[in-house]
């Protein structure tokens, strides 16, 4: 019996070994293609014509949708900031998705509109529309008021309403920074080959200081662990992990907060999911399914200028929700969209890439928290030492530090959003920090999600955020849609 | 043994990731003690030369004090002048002068040179800056790499020539033009918006270029250029003689091209010539040819205008009926036969579009008109409106309007369903 306990720790040490060996080399991959791409990109920036795109005739229309549900706080902020977009042509359609605060109200106050009838055509079908609204001062913001149907409902009203050939779909509690849009639509206007969706960087929102305009007026970096682990981890998430895949043309992932799809091809492929609780994500995958059966061209695209800057769950509790939901929606994406696994017909995407997200990003926190219990198995049947057990978990933490410092790195090439020294320093240390429990929570969160997702409970979890208005943090508790 | 081997791999792992480590975090720090004082020292600079230059341009006298524009390339100073100018060359008032500041100042040599380098970022950037430079000295430098097979050189090159501007160019660009379409070298976008910056000198060369071509597609790229110039005779002719052209891409753009007020002249008998294109049987043509009677103004266009408002596909019913509104009471008519007949779509089209446009407002006011067939005309539009739900302007006016008698009308409506 002991004999057959000992092969199978020594089989599953040696699984471990090899499957963590191959994780960490995908990793290391993504992050050199990642500091090639964003060399290559800024020194393209240098003579990007995107300037020239701000006021040409042929940078194309684009709807701005924002899906709302119980934002009152922070509605009128999202509002001025998609309305202060520095972009030639773009409407602004607001979907009030069955509020029972006082969001509608609030919009319809401020911006003077007023009740007028239009005719609702359904090529996506959705809950009913109880009302749109308009001002004609302000031509390019229309506001439509549904019965609840949640947000991917809400995103696909918006997109039946749409006039533009691309839409952008933006939360509730983000700030667009004014040339966002016109970076993100960048790649779209300049490549041969059509890029049926785009995304750019997302930022914590958290600790930055805001004009009533609303624009960003000071960059700081908010007080709250929880908060700059988050942001350390955006960094790294975003600057190489999708730069990465972006290279590879692999992205399954574009962030809801702020992508750019085309429409015609969101509606041909049969719009949003409702009831996948990241709709996002599965969209993205369906996407690629849709054009690589059609066996037409397309790309889809990442770009690491835009910026969209989003709140951040303040607590431990939200934050759980938020990563669990966001597991969950990773294999409800995956799972939904199960024919592509290996199949020849989805070429790249289905015979590597989704088998990577299945094999190392769903089945790795199993994998994670099974290697925690056999490593004190091992250690208790003597199979392993103090010495390696010790020098095993400072490779991982050293190899955790040093994705997080090059994601930094990155940053401070590129952007340097955060320009004081102890904004460096700061993240430094939270690169390290962040890898004595911050990561083996999320692993939980992640392991739970799939729990979720095996025992059928796939509810959407709610995230209430804090609100952020005007100079900092004081607000009034809402529900999040993001 | 074994062991022994893996505790080393470990070790030398963990070894070189705290290198990287050290080095990736020494590398930001100094990178950004470097950054503060280099952009420090630029900024002082840029403010010197910006007094400077600006003190030398007003008083006329940049000739006598271009000496102190020299800088040894690539030096803050370098860099800082160079900012300065291309800020300059913007204002149209001082571009000759800046022109030639760039070209004695060494800038225009030392990118020319730059465009030699194996690199490609290095090049495309030299391409930019001359193009910035507005040199036109380098045009014939620049028109070489047209011809070569990296897009992004060609992309920046096109904007470049483009933004130098000048026949030269022009013609250059224009000559490669199918070859970079076909090759897809360059965006048909790009290429249209470097096209743009020509403006109308852009025009013969274009139309000319068209000739005995016979991809349609670099006929429909050519007309797609030419509807984003302004418009011009030869483009009208152009165009309508490919109205009838077996490509529909083709026909969409040449009625894209044909349809500006300035046109109604330019061509004999245009509206005669695109209204059989209305029935076209695809929908973009058919939708684009409303679009251009719309822009010609065509009041004899209402009634077949007024058929599709039943169109088959969507876009084209709802361009229809914005078209007729634009049209106003020339078409009250062909508005009340779609409202009183059985298609309750194309119905609710036109009343989205009446309110959309405000049309209804001006619905309201004819109801004071003593014209009485448009009087009539707009109340049953009204009263009809109002039976499909769009009551909001009647709702308005009985709310804010001033007129008691159009209210009392408008109470009429809404009490029996009819204001009789």
């Amino acid at each position: 019996m002991k004999r057959v306990l000992i092969a199978a720790v020594l089989g599953f040490n040696n699984f471990v070994g090899i499957y963590f060996g191959i994780l960490n080399t995908v990793y290391s991959v993504l992050l050199t293609l990642a500091l090639f791409v964003i060399f290559r990109h800024l020194r393209r920036i240098k003579y990007s014509p995107h300037e020239e795109f701000h006021t040409s005739p042929e940078t194309p229309p684009v709807t701005i949708l924002i899906p709302v549900h119980n934002e009152e706080k922070v509605v009128l902020r999202s509002i001025r900031s998609a309305l202060a977009a520095d972009y030639p042509f773009f409407e602004v359609i607001l979907i009030n998705d069955g509020s029972d605060d006082g969001t509608l109200q609030t919009v319809i106050d401020v911006f003077r509109l007023q009740k007028i009838d239009r005719v609702y055509r359904t090529f996506l079908k959705t809950k009913p529309v109880k009302g749109f609204y308009y001002n004609i001062e302000t031509p390019n913001l229309l506001v439509i008021d549904k019965e609840k149907g949640g947000k991917a409902d809400a995103l696909n009203c918006g997109i039946n309403i749409a006039r533009s050939p691309y839409f952008c779909s933006v939360d509730a509690d983000s700030l667009l920074e004014k040339d966002a849009l016109i970076r993100v639509m960048t790649p779209l206007l300049e490549s041969n080959v059509p890029v049926i969706a785009s995304g750019g960087v997302v930022r914590v929102l958290n600790g930055v200081r805001l004009t009533d305009g609303p624009t960003i007026e000071e960059i700081d970096l908010p007080d709250k662990p929880l908060l700059m682990f988050q942001i350390v981890e955006y960094i790294r998430g975003f600057l190489f992990g999708r730069v990465g895949w972006d290279t590879l043309r692999s992205l399954l992932i574009l962030s809801g907060t702020f992508s750019l799809f085309h429409k015609a091809t969101v509606v041909e492929a049969g719009g949003f999911k409702v009831g996948n609780v990241s709709e996002d994500m599965e969209m993205v995958v369906r996407l690629h399914r849709h054009m690589l059966e059609k066996g037409k061209p397309y790309r889809i695209r990442f770009v690491s200028d835009p910026i969209c800057w989003t709140e951040a769950p303040e607590n431990i509790t939200m934050l759980g929700r938020q990563r669990r939901r966001w597991h969950l929606g990773l294999i409800q994406s995956i799972h939904e969209n199960r024919q592509m696994i290996f199949n020849p017909r989805c070429g790249w995407i289905g015979m590597a890439v989704i088998p990577y997200y299945i094999f190392f990003e769903i089945l790795g926190p199993i994998i994670e928290v099974l290697g925690y219990v056999f490593v004190i198995i091992s250690y208790a049947i003597g199979l392993l030492s103090t010495d390696f057990l010790m020098l095993f978990l400072t490779l991982a933490i050293f190899y955790g530090v040093f994705l997080s410092t090059a994601g930094i790195f990155l940053e401070e090439l590129t952007f340097r959003r955060y320009p004081k020294w102890s904004h460096l320093f700061k993240l430094l240390l939270y690169g390290v920090f962040e890898n004595f429990g911050y990561r083996q929570i999320n692993s939980v969160w992640r392991f739970q999600a799939l729990i979720q997702f095996l025992t059928g409970n796939r509810s959407w979890e709610h995230v209430q955020n804090k609100g952020l208005e005007g100079n900092v943090s004081e607000g009034v508790a809402k529900v999040s849609m993001s | 043994m074994q062991d022994k081997v893996i505790i080393v791999i470990i070790i030398s792992t963990i070894a070189a990731l705290l290198l990287l480590i050290v080095v990736l975090f020494l590398w930001s720090i100094i990178r950004r003690i470097f950054n503060e004082r280099k952009y420090r020292k630029l900024d002082h600079l840029r403010e010197i030369y910006d007094k400077k230059l600006r003190t030398s341009l007003e008083a006329g006298d940049l000739s006598r004090t271009q000496s102190e524009f020299i800088a040894p390339p690539k030096s803050n100073a370098w860099k800082a002048i160079e900012d300065i100018l291309l800020c300059l060359i913007n204002e149209d008032k001082y571009q000759d002068e800046i022109k030639k500041l760039f070209s004695l100042s060494g800038y225009v040599s030392f990118y020319e040179n730059q465009m030699k380098n194996r690199n490609v970022h290095v090049r495309a950037l030299s391409i930019d800056k001359l193009g910035k430079m507005k040199s036109e000295a380098s045009v014939s430098k620049l028109i070489p790499l047209l011809d070569e097979e990296d897009a992004e050189i060609v992309s920046v090159a096109v904007r470049s020539l483009s933004k130098i501007g000048g026949r030269e160019g022009l013609q250059a660009i224009i000559e490669r033009l199918d070859g970079m379409l076909v090759r897809s070298i360059v965006s048909t976008k790009a290429l249209s918006m470097a096209l743009q910056t020509f403006g109308a000198d852009a025009i013969p060369y274009l139309v000319e270029q068209k000739t005995g071509r016979a991809d349609p597609w670099i006929v429909s790229s050519i007309l797609e250029i030419l509807s984003r110039l302004s418009a011009d005779p030869r483009s009208a002719h152009l165009a309508a003689e490919h109205l009838l052209s077996t490509n529909s891409e083709v026909r969409s753009k040449a009625l894209k091209v044909l349809g500006r007020a300035e046109n109604v002249h330019a061509v004999q008998n245009l509206p005669e010539l695109i209204l059989p294109l209305l029935q076209d049987p695809v929908w973009y043509v058919r939708l684009q040819a409303i679009r251009s009677i719309r822009a010609l103004g065509y009041e004899e266009a209402a009634a077949p205008i007024g058929k599709l408002i039943f169109d088959q596909n969507w876009q084209v019913r709802n361009e229809a009926a914005q078209a007729l509104i634009m049209l106003g009471e020339r078409s009250l008519g062909v508005l009340l036969e779609v409202l009183t007949g059985a298609d309750r779509y194309a119905k609710y089209s036109v009343c989205e579009e009446i309110e959309k446009t405000n049309f209804s407002a001006r619905l309201i006011e004819n109801l004071k008109e003593n014209d009485q067939s448009l009087q009539e005309k707009s109340r049953q539009i009204l009263e009809i409106m109002h039976s499909l739900g769009f009551s909001t302007p009647l709702d308005g006016y009985l709310e804010r309007g001033g007129d008691e008698a159009v209210k009392e009308l408008i109470w009429k409506m809404k009490k029996t369903g009819s204001g009789v």
